[in-house]
């Protein structure tokens, strides 16, 4: 009953709004009009590859992949640099070691000559 | 090279029809929605001026950002935008009456209900229909806190189910029929107790 009773008074609700709506007067429905103009203006005038629903995802997956290339080479590229840097001055700061390298034919001859005895 | 430049061609006419029945279908629903907007935001900020603005700006984001859903996700959009742009200025005027309130700018406020003229002992569904109805349920209407306005006027006028509505408001579901239940309930009674 209460159902039916509040049933009874949200359709007589909704029939008083519409006619309200219906009777707004001449100088608001201009209004609306022009507003609803412009509106239509700006659909007409924005690119179609930005109005696309893919763009803003496919910008996003874009940078992600940018950033992701860029990591990459600033993380890998370094550290090679470094290892050079490293191995030049393990030989730089060792003086033996290059005096090793300078008598190397020397050394393997001696070698070769303690196997043959 | 020729059949490249036919099929790019087709495309970009595809693409114009596309747009036209995008910005055809889009007029059609803004022009089915816009007196209801306005009489929304009309209800909720008390003034013409503010609700026209509300209106065009909700239309312009729409078309601006959302022209490319699907059509039926337009009226969701549209009312989220709407009553988020009413809650703005809703929270502004507020502000403002503060102010008002403390530097004494208001006389004491008269209730507008008390001073219909009373008619009979009819229920207020036959009231409803008279003369006086849209006066009745507007100021009943405009008593209303604005989050349960907001949900009676989405659920009962616009048709939103409550899902489409909690969206609108960006509140839950539950939130939804709580103010929906109360708001039917404070009409009836406003309704009911002024005899309009």
């Amino acid at each position: 009953m209460n159902n039916e009773r509040d049933n009874e008074f949200l359709e007589a609700a909704k029939s008083t709004l519409d006619a309200g709506a219906r009777n707004l007067d001449a100088r608001i429905l201009a209004r609306l009009r022009v507003a609803r103009g412009r509106a239509l203006d700006a659909v007409e005038r924005r690119p179609a590859w930005l109005a696309s629903q893919w763009f803003i995802p496919g910008a996003a997956v874009s940078t992600a992949l940018v950033m992701a290339v860029a990591g990459l080479l600033w993380l890998s590229s370094p550290t090679d640099e470094l290892t050079v840097v490293g191995e030049d001055s393990n030989l730089i700061a060792a003086d033996e070691n290059v005096d090793i390298y300078d008598d190397l034919e020397f050394y393997r001859w001696l070698a070769d000559e303690n196997d043959a005895a | 090279m020729a059949l490249f430049a036919t099929s790019m061609n087709n495309k970009a006419i595809a693409a114009r029809e596309n747009g036209l029945d995008t910005a055809q279908e889009l007029e059609q629903f803004l022009a089915g929605v816009e007196r209801r907007a306005f009489r929304m935001a009309q209800l909720a900020t008390g003034n013409t001026d503010d609700a026209l603005d509300l209106v065009q700006d909700a239309m312009f984001k729409l078309a601006r950002q959302y022209a490319v859903r699907a059509p039926q996700e337009w009226g969701p959009l549209f009312y989220q935008i709407l009553q988020s742009g009413i809650r703005d200025a809703y929270r502004r005027s507020r502000v403002r009456n503060r102010w008002r309130v403390w530097f004494n700018l208001d006389d004491a406020e008269d209730d507008p209900l008390l001073n219909l003229p009373d008619t009979d002992s009819l229920g207020p569904e036959q009231r409803l229909v008279n003369g006086q109805a849209m006066n009745a349920l507007e100021i009943a209407l405009k008593r209303l806190p604005l989050r349960q306005q907001q949900v009676f006027l989405l659920r009962v006028w616009e048709g939103l189910d409550t899902a489409q509505t909690a969206r609108a408001m960006g509140c839950t579901q539950g939130s939804v029929k709580t103010h929906y239940s109360r708001a039917v309930h404070t009409l009836r009674t406003l309704m009911e107790e002024h005899h309009v």
